[in-house]
């Protein structure tokens, strides 16, 4: 049951609300869980089992760190036994067929015979985000950061919260579980807030993001059939596919918290102005990136092997070379998870590595672009710079989705050697792209609100707030900014007779 | 100012002397410092003054101010 | 925005304006909808706009169901043959949803004495949950039509092409290629089992047979003969719903030899549909099942004469082409 589907919209989360609304301040938790669980039950059917069994798994291990005491030894084995169980169900269901896959290929280099043989593997809905949130709860316990939570319903409602079962944000426990059992009831004002944010959600991906779908099937699918400008707009369409699919569902995500009273954090801060790789990263999937940083890259740079690094290098080639080793020690293993995380294919293992050269291409550079500023006296912060590396960093993003979104490697390496070959830069505009599937018309709705949204997060970017100066408005103003949004949607999004619904994409991984 | 704190300081304006350390309470959530000055902040902390700095101290709170990694600093000390 | 501040009055005003603005959104794209557009346009729209356009009170028989209704009867030669007026409102891979609003549509619209549903929609699932979103889809469709006709607003910047709504057929359109069906001719093999119909189609089957019953119409159940589409395990499931409703059932599949369909000819795509060849046997066989519902013969009401007009143009194609299939070398494409 997708966020952006009427089922979701029009039945279980009214009707969540209402009797949320209606129960005792003391109840409404029970009632969330409840209703988590429902949703849980309608994507997964009976493989909530996994979901019911981390909920208690975690609870207890917690509870069992906290009255290890001061047993060193037995806390870090209990902490070792929690996030290995959890990453190793995560990597027995989504991993498996991967790994068979490599031994074979292995096998069968050396000439050996029977392979075996694949397995069909269900997995529940979203274990790659619960996983990811139920093992920072317990290194947060072990770590004594946080105390083990003694309320079962407070840990299962922080792993199964249903507006973020499909796609996160991935939450740190510190930041949402009191909120989720805080009881808030529902004001008019969280209510408005919330549906604004919806409909603004629902006009990114059922207006811009399910029109483009069509076209961006077509070009990875039929991958060998397009080259030269093809592929660069192959890259460009699913990025932008993408943006607004993933952007717009966290704006009905939050939203949908947002009217309960709970602040979900932020998973999107306009990831198109940014001027570097890293940055990017710290402005998209943020969730991601701030749990990446926390229980992995943070431990990493902290560990005795690095800091054994440190000294042994800090003496031996100084502060520049340590610094890339300390930078290749730690983005390394952040990296390869990043791309495993998301699936288990190369791909997107390429695509981990990607981003972690590009990175330590930063590191390595940092000392020569100082200098360059330095030397020539060009203004870093002039607007051509600016310019210049958002649009490089475009590139840098655009060319990342590609192997993203291809079928396999090899394809995403065919389409990247394609995209040189007979350039062809008419087929933009001579009927190659405009046909495919898509009608002028069509393209209208994409390029104008592709525009709306830029503008929006221009608007952001330079600390705008939309919102409030709307309020400062004349009544019609305001009043003709909300129709135009609701109708916007009603008329442009892509659905009824003639359009395909489109599943999420990043319930996927 | 406490010596710890100067000490701090002089870490820090090593790294970048742009800005006012003493009185920014936010360099972590204002993206001053970013995640690689952390990592070699780390490091110069713990050569500084002899302790050693884990995973658990790897919060934003423990570095938000000077005056956050000194408290930081006097807890491991102990 | 501080909603507090914002006065009851605006409030109930924005509300107020909301509502009206659908209104008037929803009339203007529905009067387009059913005066200016065609089958380009109105897509899978365009058979439930046909059936509107139909004069009122005129039809006494109607089928509905899949594209295994609109290649099995025809109503032109059902008229020329008895005189009994018919329509075919199918569409093809027509969801049980669809089914229910093409027959509110025509009880909105008709008074039909008789009701004939094609029974291989009865099978058709995307899922539970797909399946009520298109069930709050449809219900508000039929409330606000700008929730059905929102796409026409590409009129404004593209002219459709291809936009006549064909009308002539009654809902049945001459198709007269063949490709013929190879399998084996008793694909219903003497079986007790029974195939399961989604439980969702049973609930919307369940309003169906009701909405008939309260209306007065009576409702049959037919199978068109595809051997793609029917087994003997669904027979047997359907055969047990229509004496669970007490309804009459036809089932074609069991009769091709009576009806004398020959796989090698009547096929429009190996066994899945029937050709004009096919469908002029299948409705002959129908016919027989029609004359025993008490119908009234109009091929001599003056009112009706432009059913006789429309019936020697259908008639003159039709037997060209059925004419060109049987005569024909086996196998011809077109």
């Amino acid at each position: 049951m997708g966020y952006n589907t009427l089922p979701y919209l029009v039945l279980f989360l009214p009707l969540s609300l209402i009797i949320y609304q209606v129960s005792g301040r003391n109840n409404r938790k029970y009632v969330l869980l409840i209703f988590s669980w429902i949703y849980f039950f309608l994507c997964s059917k009976k493989l909530i089992i996994y979901l019911l069994l981390t909920s208690a798994g975690v609870w207890l291990d917690g509870l069992a760190m906290q009255k290890s005491g001061g047993r060193k030894h037995l806390k870090t084995a209990l902490a070792v036994l929690g996030v290995g169980g959890l990453f190793g169900v995560l990597l027995y269901l989504k991993y498996t067929n991967f790994f068979i896959g490599i031994v074979n290929t292995v096998m069968a280099g050396r000439g050996a015979g029977a392979a075996i043989p694949l397995r069909h593997m269900l997995v529940p809905i979203g274990i790659s985000f619960y996983t990811l949130e139920a093992a920072g709860y317990l290194l947060e316990v072990y770590w004594g950061r946080q105390e083990a939570d003694p309320d079962f319903v407070r840990v299962a409602l922080f792993l199964g919260f249903f507006p973020q079962t499909m796609e996160g944000p991935i939450a740190r426990y510190q930041d949402t579980a009191h909120q989720l059992t805080g009881g808030k009831p529902v004001t008019e004002q969280q209510l408005f807030d919330g549906v604004t944010r919806i409909l603004w959600g629902m006009f990114k991906k059922i207006v811009i993001a399910d029109r483009l779908s069509l076209i961006v099937t077509e070009l990875y699918r039929n991958y060998a059939a397009y080259n030269g400008i093809m592929i660069p707009a192959a890259a460009v369409t699913y990025t932008m596919q993408l943006y607004m699919e993933f952007s717009g569902v966290m704006d009905i995500v939050i939203g949908s918290a947002g009217i309960f009273g709970i602040a979900l954090p932020e998973n999107f801060r306009q990831p198109f102005f940014s001027q570097s790789a890293s940055e990017f990263w710290r402005r998209w999937h943020i969730s991601l990136g701030v749990w990446l940083k926390t229980y992995l890259f943070y431990p990493v740079t902290t560990s005795g092997m690095t800091k054994k690094w440190n000294r042994f290098a800090g003496k031996k080639f100084g502060k520049y070379i340590t610094k890339i080793g300390t930078s290749f020690l730690a983005l390394t293993p952040v990296w390869l998870f990043n791309g495993l995380w998301h699936g288990a294919s190369w791909h997107y293992i390429f695509y981990g590595v990607y981003y972690l050269v590009l990175l330590m291409i930063e590191v390595i550079l940092e000392p020569a672009k100082k200098s360059f500023y330095k030397k020539t006296g060009f203004k870093k912060n002039g607007r051509f710079w600016t310019v210049f590396r958002i649009l490089r960093t475009w590139l840098i993003i655009f060319t990342g989705e590609l192997f993203f979104r291809a079928e396999s490697l090899r394809a995403g390496i065919a389409m990247f050697r394609s995209g040189f070959h007979h350039i062809g830069i008419q087929r933009l505009w001579d009927g190659t792209l405009l046909k495919m599937g898509l009608d002028q018309a069509d393209w209208l709705v994409i390029l104008a609100g592709i525009a709306v949204v830029f503008a929006a997060d221009l608007l952001k970017e330079k600390n705008f707030d939309i919102k409030a100066s709307l309020a400062k408005k004349s009544l019609p103003v305001r009043w003709a900014a909300f129709y135009g949004l609701i109708f916007a949607v009603l008329i442009f999004g892509a659905y009824g007779p003639g359009y395909q619904p489109v599943d999420l994409i990043y319930a996927g991984f | 100012m406490n010596e710890i704190e100067s000490k701090i300081i002089k870490i820090l304006m090593d790294q970048d002397d742009s800005i006012n350390y003493a009185e920014e309470k936010h360099l972590i959530d204002n993206r001053i410092l970013d995640s690689f000055a952390i990592i070699s902040l780390v490091s110069e902390l713990e050569e500084e003054f002899d302790i050693r700095i884990t995973a658990v101290e790897m919060v934003p709170e423990n570095f938000n101010s000077v005056e956050a990694m000194a408290a930081m600093v006097q807890k491991l000390q102990g | 925005m501080d909603v507090k501040k914002i006065s009851i009055k605006e409030k109930a005003g924005f509300a107020i304006g909301l509502v009206v603005l659908l209104l008037i959104g929803s009339f203007f794209f529905n009067y387009y909808a059913m005066n200016s557009l065609g089958s380009h346009s109105l897509k899978r729209r365009a058979a439930v706009v046909r059936l509107q356009k139909e004069k009122k009170d005129t039809i006494e028989v109607l089928i509905i169901g899949d594209s295994e209704s609109y290649t099995t009867v025809s109503p032109m030669q059902v008229w020329k043959d008895t005189g009994y007026t018919m329509y075919v409102g199918g569409q093809s891979g027509q969801t049980m949803n669809e089914m229910l609003t093409m027959l509110e549509t025509g009880l909105d619209t008709q008074h039909p004495k008789a009701v004939l549903i094609e029974t291989n929609a009865l099978y058709r699932t995307s899922g539970n949950l797909n399946q009520l979103q298109e069930m709050i889809a449809t219900k508000a469709a039929s409330i606000l039509p700008i929730f059905q006709y929102h796409d026409l607003w590409k009129n404004a910047i593209i002219k459709p092409a291809g936009e006549a709504l064909n009308m002539a057929g009654k809902g049945f359109d001459i198709r007269d290629s063949v490709k013929p069906y190879t399998g084996s001719p008793d694909y219903m093999k003497q079986t007790s089992k029974e195939q399961e119909i989604p439980r969702v189609n049973q609930i919307l089957f369940d309003r169906i047979a009701e909405l008939c019953r309260q209306n007065g119409v009576s409702l049959i159940l037919y199978s068109g003969p595809s051997p793609v589409n029917y087994t003997m395990e669904k027979h047997n499931r359907l055969a047990r719903l229509a004496s669970q409703y007490d309804l009459q059932y036809i089932d074609m599949n069991m009769e091709t030899k009576e009806i004398g369909i020959d796989w090698n000819k009547d096929t429009l795509d190996r066994g899945d549909h029937m050709n004009i060849s096919g469908a002029e046997k299948t409705t002959a066989y129908m016919e027989t099942v029609l004359k025993t519902l008490n119908l009234t013969d109009r091929r001599k009401d003056p009112a009706y004469q432009e059913w006789n007009d429309l019936a020697e143009t259908y008639q003159k194609q039709a037997s060209g082409a059925i004419a060109r299939i049987r005569g024909g070398a086996q196998g011809e494409n077109k």
